[in-house]
């Protein structure tokens, strides 16, 4: 499947790989960069990536450790690629113009990002779903059955939703709307969840 | 076997919201249908009512129709009375205007008609006959305006260009520019205009630079041998 997704044209225009120098263009530049990066990670599940712009997790099983997918930021039918600088400044703009990008760590950068194509509010409303669909709200739940469980009801949607990812979606929209509760184990680890 | 039976429940399910929204779209398109047909009969009461107009629009806009397509539709339908025949070019003309701006920031103001011509089909619910010649008869009534929008030709083929208040027309050198970029499938370099027009640097670079700042090139500094190239931004589009 990996073979089926095929860049927009523009991805083949060979002056998007330069930083323009007319503000208006590079405007519209960094936005054709943004939504290609989005329509990418969609396809692929992508959920967050590294500053270079591979894969740092999907959902996919073979997406997240194979050198298959068209490479990003390179192409080399027209012997072109994106620089460093160039690249920092298109997740710059998704993150702060877009808005559908995060820091995984803002206090540490180079960690990576995580892509909404999805937003986390989103990602809660399905987890929530899932959960009440399946009878299961207020019951106490491991981090397994929310992502990987089988014969579970879960939809496909959440399988194999990369964990870090999970537990923010869990913190920053469930926990702080009153609708969802973490257990900790002894090691300080999550046991639990528990959504209401 | 509960496996299976989940598969059943989810087929079914599907089937039965694909039917719906089937038949949820089978009525829009009659109600569709049925407010154009309303719109040619009763065109002269809707122009005449302005309150009768102001509920028509809505209704229109709630089911998704431009009011401006069933214009540019019912006055295409008859090309006899000089009056419909004037509505067709004006309002034909606001769709120009409208693709004209909405494209800007990607072509810098330069588009080719038949670029425009399936564009402005494309974006219309209701199928419209519209062609270059349409176009050129409208864009006659837009330089009542101002001169804003000029057809011109390069290499034999027809562009729109279009600026707003200020910024004149193009330059010669900007034409040649365009000409090379023709033949070149899109691009030009120092070297090429050199070559070909025998311009010295400082003539290449103020017509490219001028350009730059126009938004009609774009600057690429991987070309081969690493010489620097500009590209004409409708390449995108076609």
């Amino acid at each position: 499947m990996t073979s089926e997704f095929t860049f927009p044209k523009i991805h083949s225009f060979p002056p998007l790989y330069t930083k323009q120098p007319n503000a208006t263009i590079l405007s519209t530049q960094l936005d054709s960069w943004s939504q290609i990066i989005l329509q990418y990670c969609e396809y692929f599940r992508i959920t967050s990536m590294t500053l270079n712009g591979t894969v740092k997790s999907s959902q996919l099983v073979d997406v997240g450790k194979s050198d298959s997918l068209p490479p990003l930021f390179v192409n080399n039918a027209i012997n072109r690629s994106v620089s460093a600088d160039f690249q920092s400044a298109i997740f710059s703009h998704l993150i702060h113009k877009v808005k559908k990008a995060e820091y995984i760590n803002p206090k540490n950068p180079e960690l990576g990002i995580y892509v909404y194509w999805r937003s986390i509010t989103e990602w809660a409303q399905l987890l929530y779903d899932f959960v009440d669909k399946t009878g299961q709200l207020g019951t106490v739940l491991t981090l397994y059955e929310l992502t990987k469980a089988e014969d579970s009801g879960l939809p496909e949607s959440l399988r194999n939703l990369d964990e870090e990812l999970l537990v923010k979606v869990l913190k920053d929209v469930l926990i702080k709307q009153g609708r969802a509760q973490l257990l900790m184990d002894d090691e300080g680890g999550i046991g639990g969840v528990k959504i209401v | 076997m509960s496996n299976r039976n989940d598969d059943a429940y989810t087929k079914l399910g599907r089937s039965l919201s694909e039917r719906h929204s089937d038949q949820l779209s089978t009525q829009l398109a009659v109600f569709q249908s049925a407010l154009i047909n309303f719109a040619s009969d009763h065109g002269d009461e809707i122009k005449s009512n302005s309150e009768f107009r102001n509920k028509f629009t809505h209704i229109c806009q709630s089911v998704g129709i431009d009011p401006l397509d069933l214009l540019l539709y019912s006055s295409s339908l008859s090309n006899t009375k000089s009056s419909q025949d004037s509505n067709y070019t004006i309002s034909l003309a606001v769709r120009i205007v409208e693709v004209c701006q909405e494209t800007r920031d990607v072509n810098g103001g330069l588009i080719r008609l038949k670029e425009l011509v399936s564009i402005i089909r494309e974006n219309t619910y209701i199928n419209i006959e519209v062609t270059e010649a349409n176009i050129e008869k409208s864009l006659a009534t837009l330089t009542t305006l101002g001169k804003g929008y000029e057809i011109l030709t390069i290499s034999g083929k027809k562009w729109l260009k279009f600026t707003s208040a200020i910024g004149g027309s193009i330059t010669n050198d900007q034409k040649k520019i365009y000409e090379i970029c023709g033949f070149m499938g899109g691009f030009v370099t120092y070297r090429l205009l050199r070559d070909n027009y025998g311009w010295d640097k400082v003539r290449c670079k103020s017509v490219i630079d001028e350009m730059i700042m126009n938004g009609f090139l774009w600057v690429d500094s991987q070309g081969e041998k690493g010489e620097w190239q500009y590209w004409e931004p409708s390449w995108i589009s076609s």
